[in-house]
């Protein structure tokens, strides 16, 4: 009896992992079959909110089509004591191939899945024993049944709340974006108005612009993150040249980026089959972090060369570092770091986030080392290349 | 002549503002419908759209107006916040596209070239 009962405990612990509810009532009825040696079986599922059945599954040996259960029959019998019914000896002969039979109702409370039907080609006499064995079958199918039912609705929930989120973020971003479409655009005809030599309406009006472009730039960053999350993030194949992409975006942010110097070296070529546009905002956002978190005036350093048989590029700043108990937070959402415990710089923290998911996208690896704080971190990605070219 | 199909009245004015500046002539539309009873009369040199004209579907206007013989000639700018502006203005078949926010300057090039004016 007690290797009976492994066996039902086994196969429940199976089929909590199956994601299919047919696969669930296979298994129970199989394991029915098998506890009680029994030649065939099959399993009625109850409609819901209805009081009729469907036939969902038949085991291989079944010799013919089971008939749905007829009111007053056995089956309804069954449901209605809501415990396993042991028919060893019908009252008229049912079918030549059904000389006794158990009909195992499965029942959540007071809610029905529907019932199992083993059967015998012979006369069965059951024993005490079998009866409890039987009723945690018929448990632990409910149990299993209803956690699958229950995880189902919770996935409907959340994919229902991430489209309702990202709608919210959709009109969201478009509602934010016609001000500012007017705010940049009248701002920019006003400079076209203006007098040359008048600089500081002209100053005035460039501080405008930078700020809307940064306003822009947060929209989008909040948008991408909700399309990241429903797998929507999308990113176009084309082939290009690593090390050229990361020399341009140094030469653009030397000239952005005052405060600080950005070195570049590389020893390679690397050509990498992905999104290049989406690669740029990774090495743009790496760059802009080092100089953000790092004094005015300090180096950053930049390379790319090859390392494992990947493309390595590394972006090194003397800043503050990263705080160990943020080491494991970096590339969470939302994630902003505090300088020395002080305030916060301004950001939403997406950056990290994003750049690692497009990294991730091309089958690569972002990371960081952090030097002792107060001296600088190193951020890298690696990346696998379809073509190399060693640098002579 | 340059119709613009654009239901947020600030930004039609900056688009009307914009492109008078440059020396063109405007008509602005703030509902599809008033627009769709004019293009039957007059023939504009060109269009800016929205996607979205007080609910109602500038992409598909602008797909019906490159399906029809007598307008299919005259270029269409599609202007939107979207994201995927790119993709609608392929699918509709628009001549060409402007993001919001965007640069005054870009706007004035983009419709020059579609004017043929350099």
């Amino acid at each position: 009896m007690n290797t009976k009962l492994m066996l039902i405990n086994k196969n429940t612990l199976e089929s909590l992992e199956e994601k299919d509810v047919l696969k669930i009532v296979e298994k129970f009825t199989q394991t029915g079959i098998d506890v009680l040696s029994a030649d065939f079986g099959f399993m009625f599922w109850k409609r819901e909110n209805q009081d009729t059945y469907q036939l969902v599954y038949t085991s291989p040996k079944t010799p013919y089509t089971p008939s749905l259960p007829r009111k007053r029959g056995y089956n309804y019998k069954a449901s209605l004591g809501r415990i396993p019914y042991f028919i060893s000896n019908p009252k008229r002969d049912l079918l030549p191939y059904m000389k006794s039979l158990v009909i195992i109702p499965i029942f959540y409370k007071s809610h029905q899945y529907g019932n199992i039907v083993l059967c015998f080609n012979k006369k069965r006499v059951f024993v005490s024993e079998e009866e409890p064995l039987i009723m945690t079958l018929s448990n632990s199918a409910a149990q299993v049944l209803t956690i699958h039912k229950n995880n189902k609705k919770t996935e409907r929930d959340s994919v229902k709340l991430l489209k309702q989120k990202e709608e919210f973020f959709n009109i969201v971003s478009h509602e934010l974006k016609t001000p500012v479409t007017t705010i940049k655009g009248f701002s920019q005809l006003l400079g076209n108005k203006i007098q040359k030599t008048d600089t500081q309406t002209r100053f005035f009006l460039d501080k405008i612009d930078t700020q809307t472009d940064k306003l822009v730039r947060l929209i989008n960053s909040l948008l991408e993150v909700s399309r990241l999350e429903n797998g929507k993030l999308e990113f176009k194949k084309c082939n290009f040249e690593l090390s050229a992409l990361v020399k341009r975006v140094v030469e653009d942010l030397n000239i952005a980026i005052a405060s600080h110097t950005i070195s570049y070296s590389n020893t390679s070529k690397f050509w990498i089959s992905g999104d290049d546009d989406r690669m740029e905002d990774v090495v743009t956002n790496l760059i802009t972090n080092a100089a953000k978190y790092s004094p005015s005036g300090s180096k950053i350093k930049v390379s790319v060369r090859e390392k494992s048989g990947l493309a390595h590029v590394e972006i090194e700043d003397f800043g503050f570092g990263i705080l160990e108990k943020d080491h494991q937070k970096v590339f969470g959402r939302f994630f902003r770091s505090k300088i020395s415990n002080k305030e916060n710089l301004p950001g939403l923290g997406l950056g990290l986030y994003i750049s690692n998911a497009i990294i991730k996208y091309h089958s690569g690896t972002l990371d960081f080392k952090t030097k002792k704080v107060g001296m600088g971190s190193i951020f890298y990605f690696s990346l696998p290349y379809s073509g190399h070219k060693i640098n002579t | 002549m340059i119709f613009i199909v654009e239901d947020d009245p600030d930004i039609c004015d900056l688009f009307k503002i914009l492109l008078e500046d440059q020396g063109f002539k405007t008509t602005t539309f703030s509902d599809i419908k008033d627009f769709e009873k004019e293009i039957k009369l007059h023939k504009p040199d060109l269009m800016i759209m929205d996607v979205y004209v007080h609910g109602e579907d500038g992409a598909s206007m602008t797909k019906n107006l490159k399906n029809r013989k007598e307008t299919a000639n005259i270029p269409i700018i599609l202007v939107s916040a979207k994201n995927s502006l790119e993709k609608i203005a392929k699918e509709s078949g628009a001549d060409d596209f402007v993001s919001k926010p965007f640069e005054v300057n870009d706007l004035i090039s983009i419709v020059r070239k579609h004017l043929q004016l350099h």
